[in-house]
């Protein structure tokens, strides 16, 4: 029970603070807006030229293929998703600065319940900038997440809990929240970057199996080329492995005495 | 019946003793002074009388719950007020005291209840669903302890309650504080201000280099210090510091300065005056007015550490 009353109340200093909240639901879906924009006004003076020469053939009874928006919209939502744990890391440190940490340790509540408690607040506020990123990006720019919801919806928990795992633990290694919430973003701005989630051009395929987001948006977008859920196996034991590897070296950093400062 | 023992309490930081050997019992019903100088091991202290940190040697009991063993247990029957502000700006009044009530296993009308009652101990009721960030400094004081009786503890820990906020909310909490006592709760109580002490507490602890140095009632401790004097020595220039020549002078114990008021406790107050202020002009140091008098806390702290509370 205390745990839960740990997460909901994570979850309500979320939701006291609406730019934060605007800006990371609402931020994804905006990116989507701009770059598919700019993809779509491209690409259509390229058709144009074409269509003048040429006839479209089109092959019905074949799978369909994913297109550019939806490489665009699985890419996006990684990104979102892991810069979510931003929150945690703003969160977590400014708990250690007000020493609300050390009111909770006081109180009759394990250490490990505080923290797990924080952890399941910001997995279901990830959660919820997946589902609303993927409602909202199908409805708008018509994006097909494939015919696998079963498949969607476990990607989706695995990536959501890579991001928890990665905001516990940096959140872990900072003392000021500006600089825990900087490092982070900028750590984050670099991994999609190399992961090529920017531009998409296939020029970072050597650099992006180091990063976080490649794992994450593969997987989104081999769902939504409608392949089976075995196609990313690898995909899913790599986030998992990931997600553990950072709550480890997180529970380290936690045990560490007088953590609530 | 000792509502908390502490034995042979050791805490050691690298090389540093924070906490050397403390033995102490604090008595149910008591308003206990834990008085000390910045660094003498009184949050240390705290710390392990509440789980936060572990000790290197030595136990504590909390009503026969050993904190160490039986953490959540002993736990349960305290509430701690922090030196610093520990609330959640973002959140209204009425849901910082809720959360940390839940805490404690409330829940439901009873939690609710509790709650309003809380915030009506400190005078908050009808700011319960602000929140904090529009508060001053004393009606944030107010919900920190608000905060922390919310399930009627039998013990509760305050830390330097009153530091930094307006009269009229030091006076609050001071009348929150002997209420609380009279209702049943042992209050462990710290602070600098020696007046708010005096005006409180009828058992004083007095700590100094992790040591607790005296302990006792309230007038025996002022006992100690009987054979001295306080020769205060309001000047209004001193350029020239003329302590080392003071402490020279026959019977003096301890000399300081505060602003612009020499302090000298000495067992033969009146017989040095004259050499004192021999000194004084020497130095061209121009007295503004001298009083004498009985030794209080402040006098006791001094004479027993050679220091200045606030040092």
């Amino acid at each position: 029970m205390k745990i839960f009353n740990i997460s909901i109340n994570y979850l309500k200093r979320i939701f006291t603070n609406p730019f934060l909240v605007i800006l990371i639901l609402a931020g994804s879906l905006l990116e989507t807006f701009l770059v598919s924009s700019n993809i779509n006004s491209a690409s259509s003076s390229i058709t144009d030229s074409i269509s003048q020469k040429y006839t479209e053939v089109m092959i019905i009874g074949v799978n369909k293929t994913a297109n550019i928006n939806q490489l665009l919209c699985s890419s996006t939502l990684a990104y979102f998703l892991l810069i979510t744990a931003i929150i945690m890391v703003g969160l977590n440190i400014s708990d250690r600065k007000n020493k609300t940490f050390m009111r909770m340790y006081s109180c009759p509540v394990k250490k490990s319940t505080v923290i797990l408690g924080n952890i399941i607040g910001q997995f279901l506020i990830t959660f919820i900038v997946a589902v609303f990123y993927m409602f909202f990006s199908s409805i708008i720019f018509k994006i097909s997440y494939g015919n696998s919801l079963v498949g969607i919806f476990i990607v989706t928990i695995f990536a959501v809990y890579l991001s928890a795992s990665f905001g516990f633990f940096m959140s872990g290694l900072f003392k000021n929240s500006t600089a825990g919430v900087s490092t982070c973003a900028f750590i984050l701005f670099f991994l999609a970057l190399f992961s090529d989630s920017f531009s998409l051009s296939g020029d970072f395929d050597a650099t992006s199996k180091f990063t976080l987001n490649k794992w994450i948006y593969e997987s989104y977008y081999s769902l939504m080329q409608e392949n089976p859920l075995s196609s990313i196996t690898q995909n899913l034991i790599v986030l998992m492995l990931l997600g553990t590897l950072f709550n480890v070296l997180g529970i380290l950093l936690y045990k560490r005495e007088k953590t609530y400062e | 019946m000792s509502l908390i023992e502490i034995r042979s309490l050791i805490k050691r930081y690298k090389n540093k003793l924070a906490v050397d050997s403390l033995t102490l019992d604090i008595n149910e019903g008591e308003i206990f002074g834990l008085l000390g100088p910045n660094g003498a091991g009184k949050s240390t202290t705290i710390n392990i009388l509440m789980g936060l940190i572990k000790a290197n040697g030595g136990n504590v009991l909390i009503n026969g719950l050993d904190i160490s063993k039986d953490s959540l247990e002993a736990k349960q029957l305290m509430g701690l007020v922090p030196q610093d502000i520990a609330i959640y700006e973002s959140l209204s009044a009425q849901d910082n005291v809720k959360f940390f009530g839940s805490l404690y296993d409330l829940k439901g009308a009873d939690l609710n209840l509790k709650a309003k009652k809380s915030l009506e101990f400190v005078g908050l009721l009808d700011k319960a669903k602000d929140k904090p960030k529009t508060f001053s400094g004393g009606m944030k004081r107010r919900l920190n302890i608000a905060c922390a009786i919310i399930h009627e503890p039998k013990i509760v820990i305050m830390d330097e309650p009153t530091v930094g906020i307006d009269p009229q909310s030091r006076n609050h909490i001071l009348e929150a504080v002997k209420e609380l006592n009279r209702q049943g709760s042992t209050i462990i109580y710290t602070s600098h201000y020696m007046d708010e002490v005096d005006a409180l507490c009828n058992k004083i602890g007095i700590m100094d280099h992790g040591k607790l140095i005296a302990c006792g009632e309230k007038n025996e401790i002022k006992k100690l210090s009987k054979t001295d004097e306080i020769l205060n020595i309001e000047a209004t220039d001193i350029r020239y510091n003329p302590i080392e020549e003071l402490k020279n002078l026959p019977g003096v114990k301890n000399v300081s300065i505060n602003e612009n008021t020499i302090k000298v406790i000495s067992t033969r107050g009146q017989s040095i005056l004259q050499d004192a202020l021999f000194i004084l002009s020497k130095s061209d140091v121009r007295v503004k007015s001298i009083t004498l008098k009985e030794p209080d806390l402040e006098s006791v702290f001094l004479s027993l550490t050679g220091r200045n509370l606030r040092d």
